[in-house]
């Protein structure tokens, strides 16, 4: 537990050097969640149909919140495990005397972690301050809130590391963790909030483990989903974390015997 | 200007040789190759998806009907996807890391052919041909559903303008690969001008904020890249009051000027370029 504990920490510190490229992240980000707000602001002044009881302050958060999420879900891939893999570095990961999902997920995690605190927080801040987002008011939200936002950061790191994984078959997995990446955009609600989408789609959504990977903790800092829903979409996110956990470790067990080692 | 003529030559030749190679290089892993494809054109395609799903509660977008958005959308589409192929060795996400920071722009000053032509041969990335791809196939839809508004002078203004706007792109990206002589950290910024460009121009300009539109039409001038020109397309009135005509007109000069602007900032640079200390 210690070492898992160490490697987080250094990863997260490791972050801390590429101080001017996480404020070129924020910033992009920060452009991108205006557009993206513009957008769906347009719509407001458009609809015919009411937007499942939206506000526009709803919808600017939201903006917001997906893109404070980009950071720490690596949501435009993630390609660490990957090119260790090509380069044949693997094989040293492999003969090391630690469990290799946890060895990946504790320097995601501490990645992770830095990205929410650092670009995360601020993007939302300026959100706040200058686009009047609005804050979760009650402690009540804050519990699940912290909840199902570390839940949907594992949920991620999961999905990623299957499709990561499957280069021990094709040593070149960056097409599979670009279809990864396609998953993640539309089903969880990053291009478009679930609540925008006609029913049909929302429900083809609620059939993947994504809406657990972004919707969820959302609707949830927005107060749309309390409760019992709360509960249930928590309890949601968790059995999908079993399945693609099980998923990854058993993909990397069975991989193993297939890697071929590169270099040399 | 005899000697002109026959370097031009001479460097097309080049251009061609090379870029073949780059070519059957990536068709060497074809598997990958065709995957990235799908998750280009997938990937891209989802920005329109949302724009249909959008449609499903609207009848107009900011005044704007779902297959004129289409044709706003396949013209930024197809000419980002064509500059993103072409121009792809000035992507300063790669540009900036490898040619700079680690100093292989070493190699391409000593070599005897233009570095420019060197530059834009290193890469030619034909999976974004999936881009492409979802761009033409929504065009399409756009011209058959906007029907009787097309005439053969229009036609040959959209192909200009698609063409021109690629260009302004492009120019974009080697901007970025120029700025990188002197930061490489800070380079995603620039991602804002470029995806962010591209992901803007997908929408009508009037539904952004007054800041956002007066800083991309006199700045960075985005909105000649399709805005203006498809208004004149659509006989749509400027909402601002613009003259949409002569605007429409100069839209394709102003895209030159901004590709001229990113070469001449990228040809500085290289006079800057002062190689790696290790």
């Amino acid at each position: 537990m210690r070492l898992y504990f160490e490697l987080a920490k250094k990863s997260f510190q490791r972050q801390i050097v590429y101080r001017m490229a996480t404020l070129a992240g924020l910033i992009t980000n920060l452009f991108f969640g205006v557009l993206r707000a513009s957008i769906l602001i347009a719509v407001f002044h458009a609809q015919t149909t009411p937007v499942a009881n939206y506000s526009v302050q709803d919808t600017i958060t939201y903006s917001g919140l997906a893109q404070a999420f980009i950071g720490a879900m690596a949501i435009w891939g993630w390609y660490d495990m990957i090119k260790s893999i090509k380069s044949g570095e693997v094989a040293t990961d492999l003969s090391r005397p630690f469990d290799y999902y946890n060895f990946w997920l504790a320097q995601d995690l501490g990645r992770s972690l830095f990205q929410l605190f650092t670009r995360g927080v601020l993007l939302m801040i300026v959100f706040v301050v200058a686009f009047g987002a609005s804050v979760p008011a009650s402690l009540q939200q804050w519990a699940p809130l912290l909840i199902s936002t570390l839940l949907a950061l594992l949920l991620s790191f999961s999905w990623r590391f299957l499709a990561s994984a499957l280069g021990f078959w094709t040593t070149d997995a960056v097409g599979w963790m670009r279809l990864a990446s396609l998953g993640i955009l539309l089903f969880t609600g990053f291009a478009l909030p679930l609540a925008f989408m006609p029913p049909w789609l929302q429900g083809l959504c609620y059939l993947t483990p994504f809406p657990g990977f972004l919707n969820t903790p959302i609707d949830i800092y927005l107060g749309r989903t309390t409760g019992s829903l709360a509960i249930g979409l928590i309890a949601l996110q968790v059995g999908w974390l079993i399945v693609l956990v099980a998923a990854g470790r058993f993909a990397a067990h069975a991989g193993r015997r297939k890697l071929t080692i590169q270099g040399g | 200007m005899r000697f002109r003529a026959t370097q031009l030559r001479c460097n097309w030749l080049i251009y061609r040789k090379l870029i073949g190679a780059q070519v059957r290089a990536q068709m060497q892993y074809r598997a990958s190759f065709v995957l990235e494809m799908i998750a280009q054109f997938a990937g891209t395609l989802l920005d329109f998806v949302v724009v249909i799903i959008l449609f499903s509660r609207l009848t107009a977008l900011g005044g704007w009907t779902l297959p004129e958005i289409g044709l706003l959308y396949g013209i930024s589409s197809v000419a980002f996807g064509l500059a993103d192929m072409v121009i792809a060795g000035f992507d300063y996400s790669y540009f900036g890391p490898a040619m700079v920071r680690l100093g292989e722009f070493d190699r391409v000053l000593i070599r005897p052919v233009s570095a420019f032509v060197q530059v834009l041969t290193s890469q030619f990335t034909l999976k974004r041909l999936g881009r492409i791809g979802q761009g033409v196939i929504v065009l399409g839809w756009a011209l058959i559903a906007l029907g009787e508004i097309w005439t053969p002078i229009k036609i040959g203004y959209m192909l200009i303008v698609m063409v021109s706007a690629a260009f302004f792109f492009g120019g974009l990206f080697i901007f970025g690969s120029g700025l990188s002589f002197w930061m490489v950290e800070s380079l995603e910024t620039m991602n804002m001008a470029t995806y962010g460009g591209q992901f803007m121009t997908q929408y009508p300009m009037t539904i952004y904020g007054d800041f956002m539109r007066a800083f991309f039409t006199f700045v960075i001038a985005m909105a000649f890249i399709n805005y203006y020109p498809t208004l004149w397309l659509l006989d749509k009135p400027d909402p601002l009051g613009g003259p949409t005509a002569l605007l429409a007109f100069i839209a394709p000069f102003v895209c030159l000027l901004m590709f001229a602007i990113g070469v001449q900032l990228w040809r500085i640079g290289v006079r800057r370029y002062a190689s790696t200390g290790s």
